[in-house]
């Protein structure tokens, strides 16, 4: 996390490569938000700027939803390799978020990327109800 | 001598379990901590003659919720996004993203042609290109 502009604007330095042998290592975490719409379904926003359709997986697997994507932004855009930053924050590489649900179905589970945020929205599995029993 | 009173000592293998649990528990587990890239995170790089090229994230911004100005080679970007009016009443269980306004400058590099500004918003990112000034090019002098 560079907050720093003056510190880090100045040419390539330690700190870049560092950073980019970390990035090049690292899987980087997706920042989420989980909340309940007025359907009960559960939507999971994820911020994924930069990202296209094919580079973003998603998948649901024993109530464990994982969010993947790998950005290469710059070698789609044919930039050289060498291309010299003066400041670099953004995250390059692998993202992953994983989110367990105990309640959600994955049966109708849909995702949309739009504007850099994925949305993917999970039904709510349907609780048992309690049944009452008469005694005859 | 009450601190000699005899009492179980934390043996490596339950440490560890210890340990296990507190990363396992659902509390801790994908807490999005480090899931922060800041307040609008920005890569500058320099593109082919010299361009100076600014990408920032602005996942979830439209065209028409940010304001960018360029001033004395200082790049300001201001958004304020709609989206946390849409979802207001509904029910949260995890809110790590950034919303409302977001606001930042940065000085760039070398000496600027600001009258060539370009900026595109897409996928979430905005990519502002700014050639360098024609007057930054080292000039031929003739000697007479």
């Amino acid at each position: 996390m560079y907050y720093g502009v003056k510190s880090s604007c100045c040419g390539p330095g330690e700190s870049l490569a560092w950073r980019q042998a970390r990035d090049q290592e690292t899987t980087h975490p997706v920042p989420v938000d989980v909340f309940e719409n007025k359907e009960g379904e559960y939507v999971i926003r994820a911020s994924l700027p930069g990202f296209r359709r094919e580079d973003v997986q998603v998948e649901f697997e024993d109530g464990v939803l994982t969010i993947a994507a790998t950005r290469h932004e710059d070698r789609a855009e044919g930039a050289a390799p060498t291309t010299r930053y003066y400041l670099q924050e953004r995250a390059q590489g692998r993202f992953e978020r994983r989110i367990q649900f105990e309640k959600a179905s994955g049966e109708a589970i849909r995702a949309e990327l739009k504007d850099g945020v994925l949305t993917v929205t999970l039904a709510r599995l349907k609780e048992a109800q309690p049944r009452s029993i008469t005694i005859e | 001598m009450s601190d000699l009173i005899p009492r179980e000592v934390l043996s490596f293998p339950s440490m560890r379990n210890l340990m296990r649990d507190f990363f396992s528990d659902p509390f801790f587990r994908d807490h999005g901590l480090a899931a922060d890239e800041g307040n609008l995170a920005l890569d500058v790089s320099e593109g082919k003659e010299g361009e100076v090229i600014v990408r920032a994230s602005m996942p979830g911004f439209k065209r028409e919720d940010i304001q960018l100005h360029l001033h004395n080679g200082v790049l300001s970007i201001k958004a304020e996004s709609k989206e946390e009016k849409e979802v207001k009443e509904e029910k949260f269980y995890r809110k790590e993203r950034r919303w409302g306004s977001v606001s930042r400058s940065v000085a760039l590099p070398g000496n600027l042609d600001e009258g060539s500004v370009k900026a595109e918003l897409k996928d979430g990112v905005l990519v502002v290109r700014i050639k360098p000034s024609p007057s930054a090019q080292p000039k031929r002098i003739e000697i007479k």
